[in-house]
């Protein structure tokens, strides 16, 4: 068991209502689970409280069986390798600099990085694809490209867990389908990952988990053909939703398809 | 772990702190004719072990032995050139303030810079082996640098006229003197108490010294020139105030309501009329024009020439009485 | 992109830079020694001798204090910078010079006899009650809110300078100039006494702060990424206060405040050789006292045998070099 959340309660100091009410879940190891939800349902708190970032203040969070807040920081950094939101970077660090930063946890404190790090480092940027990119500097990349090195760093951190917030926010389809692709690729080498994304419809495919959170609570959890239906996601997002099965040239899945009000016949408002 | 450091850390900077205030001994210097021991190692007592050798102890706790008088004496204190020039020793003097003017023989005495923030270096490089200087907070690191290099430093106070006699003993002493400076400092006394006996039959006048008027800078109790003023037939009208020179304002200067101002002018500053500062009319005696106008530079030196100091601070309290017979003039004998 | 190979060869630099300094400081001064007497008087074989007491008594533990206080200052700058996400940070903002001086000032007002290193000491104890001061608003409920921490340190610098200049304003006149003087910041009260404390407590601290780097680089980033990094955050923001603290404290007790060096010092390094703490640090250190070494030179020379501030000095050379590296512009040095 790598997550296990049990009836946690979270409120931020200067909010007036909880952003995560009672939330249980369990994020079995060795899966890729996806967190979805309307805007403010709690997931980014969601996922400060599995990382130990935050202490639940009612409740449990626990990450392989102990409080994620009483880890060091530096044992969760050898285990959990997190690409966070956060804008465009300011400090004109190399992209080889950024990446090295993940074996943070591993270098001793007046040692220079040694040759087991520099191999990690490398074999990071190679499964991101970012050697050619090595010696630029990240406030010259790409959208695309940082986030990629935001997944590299993660990946020099040598982790057993991917933990990814919005990873694909602002990307257009070829780079999002690079990220979910690389971090289908580290789940099936043997990791697992917790990804926190609006993108239902990548989720539905590439995720193995889905959970739903609607303001504070966990709406629903189980497989993408479990969450992923109609009735649930329209009351939740408060948006008339259909989910269509999809079988077209060899590519299954499940399409979402948000509803126009005002135009598709369905669900028009007006009477017809 | 963390608490063991936190003692660690604490326990590493206290006892650097400790260390910091302990002294620690200084360096051989020139083999010089004295040697210089601090106050901790006890008083010399009666401890000459020949009869040459002369102890003198300054004003910080310091007592210096001499074998032999000094033969380059640094002198970083004015008073003490004039004092040492008077008493013949100027053939030793190595090196002087830069603002030494008196005597002229002086000025050909190379110059070390400033006199209370001396240059230990320039101090060094003229290889005294006796430095008298000020004692003070602003000549501590100096005295305590060339002691530790080993240059013997007479480190004395120069604020009263006690002072001054003591410091023309003392140099008398050092420089195997002992007679010419008994000698200065009887006539100084004569000069004193004859200027008295006159300033003594002539009406008090209450006075206020102006030093410097922007702020209001006067003298108090603790100042020497206090008891110049006494003696030369004033009364300060500031005299209560401890401080040697007190800030004061316009308003209790005129509470005080002083018969006179003394108002020094120095060598090369030109100095605006009192007339001209606003507000200052209050005072009746800007209104009536009881400002009495007098060389600063003879006053302000507590040195051998002091007498005549006294005498110019005389001359400008009774003004008004100055044609009265057996008035000394500058130099002159009491008839 | 700046390879670490040409950090290499600027640490190499820096370190000759520092060497040519400190040399260089050697040979100049106000007692005029020539290279060949310099020489001479440095061999181990040669007697004592003024030379030798003034190289090896006056001058040495001057560079020695102004190297140590230069270095510490700067990589105290860099740990503020770091700390406060604001390049504007320098060791003095939040409260230490002012503290700092209100000891110093304070002591010396009293008119203890307590020479230049008692008031060092006062000037350590005031610098950490204001340090301590501003740790305590500023830290709750476990976290050291930085923005929290500026506020304070200004409010209390307010504070504690109120406090200097009241204290000034009642002093004696001669004590409240030396007192200023003291402010504006000097070495001539370096001794080797007071740079084996400077050395303690400066050489240790800034080894740690180079211990910190790799999460200070993460801190730059921000606070929530580097904790996913490995760094424990409020930990790190602790000890980095506190260290920087400590060198800026123990810089102004040995010298005054001099400015400039910590804000100036870390944005120069930054411009050449980019933001990587690894080498910033030590670069900063070696910069920051080749910078104070030939400042103080050019203090205690340019006017000779009178002394200037050193703060003056390095304000007016900083400045210049300053603006010419700004007007260069901020080239992006990835790290």
């Amino acid at each position: 068991m790598s997550f296990e959340l049990g009836d946690a309660w979270f409120r931020y100091p200067r909010s007036d209502h909880p952003a995560l009410r009672g939330v249980s879940v369990e994020i079995p190891a060795g899966s890729h689970t996806a967190i979805v939800g309307p805007n403010g349902a709690g997931k980014t708190t969601l996922a400060r409280l599995l990382l130990g970032t935050l202490r639940p203040q009612s409740g449990y969070a626990l990450f392989e069986g102990r409080p994620a807040a009483d880890w060091p920081r530096r044992e969760m950094a050898k285990r959990v390798g997190v690409v966070a939101q956060g804008g465009p970077p300011v400090l004109p660090v190399s992209v080889i600099g950024f990446v090295e930063m993940g074996r943070n946890p591993y270098v001793r404190p007046w040692a220079p990085l040694g040759e087991a790090d520099r191999a990690k480092v490398s074999g990071a940027l190679r499964r991101a694809d970012l050697e050619e990119l090595a010696s630029r500097a990240i406030t010259e990349l790409s959208g695309g490209e940082v986030q990629r090195a935001k997944l590299a760093r993660a990946f020099a951190q040598d982790p057993t867990v991917l933990v990814l917030d919005e990873p694909t926010a602002h990307l257009d389809v070829a780079h999002e389908m690079e990220i979910f692709r690389l971090v289908r690729d580290f789940v099936d080498a043997g990791g697992s990952a917790v990804t926190i994304t609006h993108s239902l419809h990548l989720a539905g495919r590439f995720a193995d988990r889905l959970c739903l959170l609607s303001d504070g609570r966990l709406e629903a959890v189980g497989s993408p053909m479990e969450v992923l239906r109609s009735e649930i996601l329209s009351r939740v997002f408060d948006w008339p939703i259909e989910v269509v099965a999809l079988d077209h040239a060899g590519l299954a899945g499940l399409h979402v398809v948000p509803v126009d009000k005002g135009r598709d016949p369905t669900h028009s408002e007006e009477p017809t | 772990m963390a608490v063991k450091l936190r003692v660690l850390g604490t326990a590493f900077f206290f006892s650097v702190l400790i260390f910091q205030l302990a002294s620690s001994p200084g360096a051989p210097f020139v083999a010089s004719a004295a040697t210089v021991q601090r106050a901790e190692e006890g008083r010399p007592g009666g401890r000459s072990d020949s009869r040459d050798t002369v102890w003198v102890t300054d004003d910080e706790g310091a007592s210096v032995a001499f074998s032999r008088s000094p033969r380059r004496i640094v002198s970083l204190l004015p008073a003490a050139t004039e004092i040492l020039f008077e008493i013949g020793a100027g053939r030793e003097l190595v090196g002087r303030t830069r603002f030494d003017s008196h005597p002229p023989e002086a000025s050909e005495v190379p110059s070390v810079g400033d006199g209370v923030r001396p240059s230990v270096e320039m101090v060094v490089s003229r290889q005294p082996d006796l430095v008298i200087l000020f004692a003070g907070p602003d000549s501590r690191a100096a005295s305590d640098a060339l002691r530790r290099i080993g240059v013997p430093v007479l480190a004395v106070h120069h604020n009263t006229l006690a002072d001054l006699h003591l410091n023309i003993e003392r140099l008398g002493r050092v420089t195997g003197r002992d007679s010419a400076a008994v000698r200065l400092s009887a006539r100084i006394r004569d000069d004193l108490g004859g200027i008295r006996r006159i300033t003594q039959e002539l009406p008090e006048r209450s006075v206020y010294y102006d030093a410097w008027w922007h702020p209001p800078i006067t003298i108090g109790g603790g100042s020497y020139l206090d008891s110049l003023i006494t003696l030369a037939g004033g009364r300060n009208v500031f005299r209560d105030l401890a401080s040697p020179s007190p800030q004061v304002s316009l308003e209790a200067i005129a509470a005080r309501e002083p018969s006179i101002i003394l108002y020094p002018v120095h060598r090369g500053a030109e100095r605006a009329p009192i007339s001209d500062r606003p507000g200052w009319e209050v005072l009746g005696a800007v209104r009536e024009g009881r400002i009495r106008v007098f060389d600063g530079e003879i006053v302000v030196r507590l040195g051998p020439r002091i007498a005549d100091g006294v005498r110019e601070l005389a001359r400008a309290i009774h003004a008004d009485s100055s044609s009265r017979p057996g008035w000394p003039t500058a130099g002159s004998e009491e008839p | 992109m700046k390879s670490s190979r040409s950090h290499a060869v600027g640490l190499l630099g820096l370190a000759l830079l520092l060497v040519v300094a400190m040399s260089a400081a050697l040979a100049v001064g106000p007692a005029n020694l020539s290279l060949p007497e310099i020489w001479k008087a440095l061999q181990p074989e040669a007697g004592e001798s003024p030379a030798r007491a003034i190289l090896l008594w006056v001058r040495l533990p001057r560079i020695v204090a102004a190297a140590l206080s230069g270095a510490g200052l700067a990589v105290s700058g860099v740990l503020f910078q770091a700390l406060l996400r604001n390049p504007l940070a320098e060791p003095y903002l939040l409260g230490v010079s002012s503290g700092a001086a209100l000891g110093a000032v304070a002591v010396l007002s009293l008119g203890l006899t307590v020479g230049p290193a008692g008031v060092g000491l006062a000037a350590l104890a005031g610098a950490l009650i204001a340090i301590a001061t501003v740790f305590r608003v500023a830290y709750a409920a476990g976290q050291l809110d930085t923005r929290v921490l500026i506020l304070a340190g200004v409010v209390v610098a307010s504070f504690f300078g109120a406090g200097v200049m009241l204290v000034l304003t009642l002093a004696e006149g001669r004590t409240a100039r030396s007192a200023l003087l003291w402010t504006m910041g000097s070495f001539g009260q370096a001794s080797w006494q007071m740079n084996i404390a400077l050395a303690a407590y400066s050489l240790p601290a800034a080894l740690a702060a180079f211990g910190l780097s790799r999460h200070l680089n993460a801190l730059a980033l921000d606070e929530e990424s580097a904790a996913h990094l490995g760094t424990e955050v409020e930990r790190v923001k602790k000890i980095s206060y506190l260290l920087a603290s400590l060198l800026a404290a123990a810089a102004v007790s040995v010298a005054g405040v001099i400015g400039f060096v910590g804000l100036v010092v870390p944005h120069a390094i930054r411009l050449l050789w980019g933001v990587d703490h690894r080498y910033l640090i030590p670069m900063s250190f070696l910069a920051g006292g080749s910078l104070l070494v030939l400042a103080d030179a050019a203090a205690r020379t340019v006017a000779q045998p009178l002394e200037i501030p050193v703060g003056v000095v390095t304000a007016l050379i900083g400045v210049p070099f300053f603006l010419v590296l700004l007007r260069r512009g901020y080239a992006r040095k990835p790290l």
